[in-house]
């Protein structure tokens, strides 16, 4: 009877045991992390990353907004955008120029610019930072960025050993050629996979020269713990002199909720809002002049697959384009975060039309044109929408109501993201509902457009008019800009007119700042998109 | 045992990840641009072999996991055993602090509970603790986020740093363990303290808390440690949604994060990962019920 | 008091139709978004101006669904798996405990996750990767019951006059496992609600527009500051539910099964 409990007399003991055994472990994991104890004196900002991990800083391996943020900062490109003048600007170039017929560009490089690691950057350095871009071997999902320069198809094919048309002609200079006229080929270069990047560190590091990037940049790399943050410290040592402030954090959080409370609580010092977020942050007086808006180059839309009825009829997509009251949408459902659609380009790219009126709210027009359409009973259509709040499924329930008072059923067919891309680039689909596409130029954005652009390359819509086509060949060749502009117009109001898509709205990105920060900019590209060198803290508490 | 079942586990989630529709490509993809070069994606499916049949992939998994290699990952361009091991401690540390929680205030409860059984700290104890196992984590983890951290201001509310990161997040996934483990307590402490050798025991005019803490608890200690055990695995691998709410970088978050990515190799790794966790917290438990427990022996 | 609960849901559920002062999915009007609780919308309106209380109303139906459903799958399949294991023991046995450890070895919710990951959104689904990972615990309970039972000298007896299994198993081990049965399913009701409400947070749980409480915390968490109605209503519908069900289960735990106090 006794035999349970006589041997050792450790009841109590065992739990303390344990729980003591658990408090070690505990503190031994605490330690395996090196947290750096914050250092009062740096200047410090932190930022916050929405989306989640960078995964990989190697600048030819990314072009998710979470890797670019930070690879702008430590790496340089010839050549800059400025987002906000639209016009490009000198960095590791000084002066550059194209010749007549837009075939050969020729580059003069910054004397003095100097790699993290302390070396100057020379020509050299630029030829094999392309071609390391192009290699196929590097498995650059980018590499397509500078598949108009000559020489490029072949050394991507292994036919060459280097790139013929990337000429060095002296420590200081080179000249690139291309096979073809591409009107965009200086905006690519700004790309931050076209950064150029030290090849010692390169070759030294291998497949950590992702995880512990070495550029040129005013920031240079410090720190990153996956999955949670990462901390740039300035590079005193740069061409432009030393950044504004000394270390940039950028935390990872994912979840709205959390940022919320993480920036009431001082921990973030800006940040992107959403939707749900706006009117909250617009109506509170504390935070309302603290906020920096731009119409973002993105346009939400539901695309129809024109190659499929009931939308191979033209007249059945401008009838859903006339139903709907898209201005009532972004002033409710939206909360007015948006600026409703007129047409296809966004009044912060270039070549918008403000001209342009696009669609009104008109439903006894949208039930004549189903009428004319032979949809006079009206019909029933799938949209494939993720769950995204600005252009997923609750704009689609939004939308029901509308459509089903011209006759028209609408099924929402929630999907992952990746799914719906992949149903959009095969044609599995009747419409699915997006927002892209985030380019500065307006030949990338009629690109979409352009019959030979079908499925993986942006035209899901399968749209296709040979008018379209002949005027985004045309845009390919033109050097002057006002006749670029003209032609983009053209472009875009035969495109509005065909309504391969339901022109939805412009984002209103949105930053909300404490009010001790500095140097915010609009930036239409993507909001996110901060030039982190220039932010400074002032008059912090 | 353990091998069947392993092949078993990695087969079943071969198997899912392979039927989930949408190319692993387009991984590499940021949402916002929704643009991919044709030609690079055919370029990363030849290298890591996504064109070969399935059952080859699946075979080269298992001839280099044996090997202690889980794979490569091309959207983190790194291997995937050291991605697991950088979330690794994140998720150590989370899951220890949760089941410290738990173990520190569950068990005292519990016995606290069992001795006054029917008094007012038995009753408003056992409330709670139904009240903690009903609660929805991440409700949970709101809730205390909104109080500590905005109106209070005494806690960060998110992220991962000094030990004060550690306090919401580690009562918001240690809350329920420690309302489960309470109760086991206190019903196996009950149920001791009804056998015969305890009334012995009181009759032989022993002190109360000899009684209990000598005699009593000794012998609830095994169906507690089991219940310790069951929490501990959940804790070392399932604090998914604790994770995703207080932005932890765990290996949870990681693998939620890779299946939506499609990004195979790595949900490969975590399973296995987890599954070896879970293993490891099992044996552990077995140790600990031959240390109680005479009578039980290992290797059965 | 459980019960109490628990049949409040019960007739919230039942009556959703009637008691409902709007349409749960269709009515909307933009309006009306995020109205804060008032005389007209007694607990407030979601983004798209839709009426919480009805929803929450008919949101009561579908967690019940849910919670019934996974339990009926799960007590089904594991029943019988665990009958057949205990009572015949050998391969069958092997077998099943086979795949119980598989899926014991496995976190419960990251399967969910996995098999919602495959199988898409949607409410059947959800049963569907909820009862997956439920079924085990139930054959294991049952397995042990019939396991006990088998030895017992009626069974013997029976059997040695004759009784054919199917019959033994029916008539004697089946009622001997019922009422742990009842605790056990009436707990993992509990866990499939609290369940449906995790894989809804991730984005995997009942399809909208259909308006489960899982789903409705989750889409209501963006708006956690500027609505917090949003997310603090269902919160209370699930938290009063799971307490139901689990002070019901605890309840029935005593009156039905002395013996099985406290063991999960």
């Amino acid at each position: 009877m006794r035999a349970g409990w006589t041997g050792r007399r450790q009841g109590v003991w065992l739990v303390a045991l344990l729980a003591a055994v658990l408090g070690v472990a505990l503190v031994a994991a605490s330690c395996t992390r090196s947290a750096a104890p914050p250092q009062p004196k740096e200047t410090r900002l932190t930022r916050v990353d929405l989306y989640g991990d960078p995964e990989n800083l190697d600048p030819i391996l990314k072009d998710k907004i979470t890797a670019l943020v930070l690879n702008s900062a430590i790496f340089e490109q010839l050549l800059n955008y400025d987002v906000v003048e639209k016009k490009l600007t000198a960095e590791l170039a000084t002066k550059w120029s194209a010749s007549p017929d837009g075939l050969t560009y020729t580059f003069e490089l910054r004397q003095g610019a100097k790699f993290h690691n302390g070396r100057e950057i020379k020509a050299d350095d630029v030829k094999y930072s392309f071609e390391r871009l192009l290699n196929p071997d590097n498995m650059s999902p980018l590499s397509s960025t500078l598949a108009s320069i000559k020489g490029a198809k072949e050394f991507t094919e292994k036919k060459a050993t280097e790139v013929a048309g990337i000429k060095v002609t002296g420590p200081y200079s080179l000249t690139i050629e291309l096979a073809e006229p591409d009107p965009t080929f200086l905006l690519r270069l700004t790309n931050i996979c076209c950064s150029v990047v030290p090849k010692e560190e390169v070759q030294r590091l291998g497949a950590d020269f992702g995880m512990k990037p070495v550029g040129s940049g005013p920031y240079k790399f410090d720190s990153w713990v996956k999955d949670s943050k990462v901390v740039l410290k300035a590079n005193k040592e740069h061409w432009a002199g030393p950044p504004k402030t000394e270390v940039i954090e950028t935390v990872i959080v994912k979840e709205a909720a959390t940022r919320d409370a993480m920036f009431a609580a001082g921990q973030i010092d800006y940040m992107l809002i959403g939707d749900p977020q706006y009117l909250k942050y617009k109506n509170d007086p504390k935070w309302a002049n603290n906020l920096v808006e731009v119409p973002e180059l993105y346009t939400r839309h539901i695309a129809f697959n024109c190659q499929k009825p009931p939308f191979d009829n033209k007249l059945v997509r401008q009838a859903i384009n006339y139903a709907i009251d898209r201005k009532a949408l972004v002033d409710t459902l939206l909360q007015g975060k948006a600026y409703p659609a007129t047409g296809l380009f966004p009044p912060t790219l270039m070549g918008y039309d403000p001209e342009l009126k696009g669609y009104s709210y008109d439903p006894e027009k949208a039930k004549a044109l189903l009428k004319e359409a032979g949809y006079a009973k009206g019909f029933e259509f799938e949209i494939v929408c993720t769950s995204h709040p600005a252009w997923g499924l609750p704009v689609v329930e939004a939308i029901q109501p509308y459509l089903e008072a011209v006759g028209i059923k609408v099924k929402p067919v929630l999907a992952e993201w990746g799914v719906m891309i992949d149903r959009g680039n095969s044609g599995d689909f009747q419409a699915y509902m997006y927002s892209v596409c985030g380019a500065v130029h307006p030949y990338d954005w009629v690109l979409l457009f352009h019959s030979k652009s079908f499925g993986g390359a942006g035209n899901r819509m399968r749209y296709s008019n040979p008018e379209v086509d002949r005027l985004v060949d045309q845009m390919k060749v033109t050097t002057d800009e006002s006749e670029m502009v003209r032609l983009a117009r053209e472009a875009e109001k035969i495109i509005v007119d065909d309504a391969p898509w339901w022109f939805f709205n412009y984002n209103k990105a949105v930053i909300v700042h404490q009010p001790w920060v500095k140097g915010l900019i609009p930036n239409p590209v993507d909001m996110d998109y901060q030039p982190l060198d220039k932010l400074s803290i002032e008059g912090k508490p | 045992m353990l091998l069947p079942l392993v092949v078993g586990i990695t087969l079943v989630t071969f198997v899912l990840m392979n039927v989930i529709p949408g190319d692993p490509t387009i991984s590499l993809m940021d949402p916002k641009r929704g643009q991919l070069d044709p030609q690079a994606a055919e370029r990363i499916r030849q290298r890591w072999g996504l064109n070969d049949p399935a059952y080859l992939q699946y075979l080269k998994f298992l001839f280099n996991a044996v090997r202690g290699d889980l794979g490569f990952s091309f959207r983190f361009n790194q291997p995937v055993t050291r991605i697991i091991l950088e979330r690794f401690p994140a998720t150590l540390e989370l899951g220890l602090a949760a089941l410290v929680i738990a173990t520190a205030v569950g068990v005292p409860g519990g016995i606290a509970a069992a001795v006054r059984q029917g008094g007012w700290l038995d009753a408003s104890l056992m409330g709670f603790c139904v009240a903690g196992v009903s609660m929805p984590v991440f409700w949970l983890g709101l809730l205390l986020m909104y109080l500590f951290a905005v109106k209070l201001g005494v806690l960060p509310a998110g992220g991962y740093g000094s030990p004060s990161f550690l306090v919401l997040p580690s009562l918001t996934l240690g809350l329920s363990s420690m309302a489960m483990l309470s109760r086991m307590t206190r019903s196996a402490m009950l149920e001791v303290l009804r056998q015969d050798y305890i009334r012995t025991a009181r009759s032989k005019g022993l002190a109360e808390r000899v009684v209990v803490y000598k005699h009593a608890l000794r012998n609830a200690l095994v169906p507690m440690v089991t219940v310790m055990g069951v929490q501990a695995g959940w804790l070392l691998t399932g604090a998914v949604i604790t994770e995703n709410v207080f932005g932890w970088p765990g290996v949870g978050r990681l693998l939620v994060d890779c299946i939506g990515q499609r990004d195979l190799p790595v949900v490969q790794g975590c399973v296995l990962f987890t599954v070896g966790m879970f293993a490891l917290v099992n044996l552990v438990v077995d140790v600990l019920y031959a240390y109680i427990d005479p009578r039980i022996r290992l290797g059965r | 008091m459980g019960a109490i609960l628990l049949g409040a849901v019960m007739l919230a559920a039942l009556f959703a139709p009637w008691l409902a002062p709007y349409d749960p999915i269709k009515y909307f009007d933009n309006r009306n978004a995020l109205r804060p609780p008032g005389r007209e919308f007694l607990l407030g309106t979601d983004n798209i101006g839709r009426d919480q209380l009805s929803r929450l109303l008919f949101g009561a139906r579908i967690s019940l669904t849910v919670g019934l459903a996974v339990e009926g799958v799960a007590v089904a399949a594991g029943t019988l798996a665990g009958l057949l294991a205990g009572y015949f023991g050998g391969r069958v046995d092997e077998v099943v405990s086979w795949l119980v450890n598989l899926t014991f070895a496995f976190p419960g919710l990251l399967l969910a996750i996995a098999t919602m990951a495959v199988l898409g959104p949607g409410l059947t689904n959800v049963i569907v990767a909820l009862a997956l990972v439920s079924w085990p615990g139930i054959a294991r309970l049952v397995r042990g019951e019939a396991l006990r039972v088998r030895e017992q000298e009626f069974v013997t007896a029976a059997r040695a006059l004759g009784a054919r299994d199917a019959l033994i198993l029916v008539r004697h081990v089946l009622p001997n496992c019922v009422a742990p049965l009842l605790v056990a399913a009436t707990l993992g009701m509990a866990g499939a609600i609290l369940d449906e409400s995790a894989l809804s947070f991730l984005g995997l749980g009942v399809q909208p527009p259909h308006p489960s409480w899982g789903s409705m915390l989750g889409r209501g968490r963006d708006y956690l500051w500027a609505a917090p109605w949003l997310t603090t209503f269902p919160g209370v519908c699930i938290l009063v539910t799971i307490l139901g069900l689990n002070l019901l289960g605890d309840g029935l735990r005593d009156v039905l099964d002395p013996r099985m106090r406290g063991s999960k």
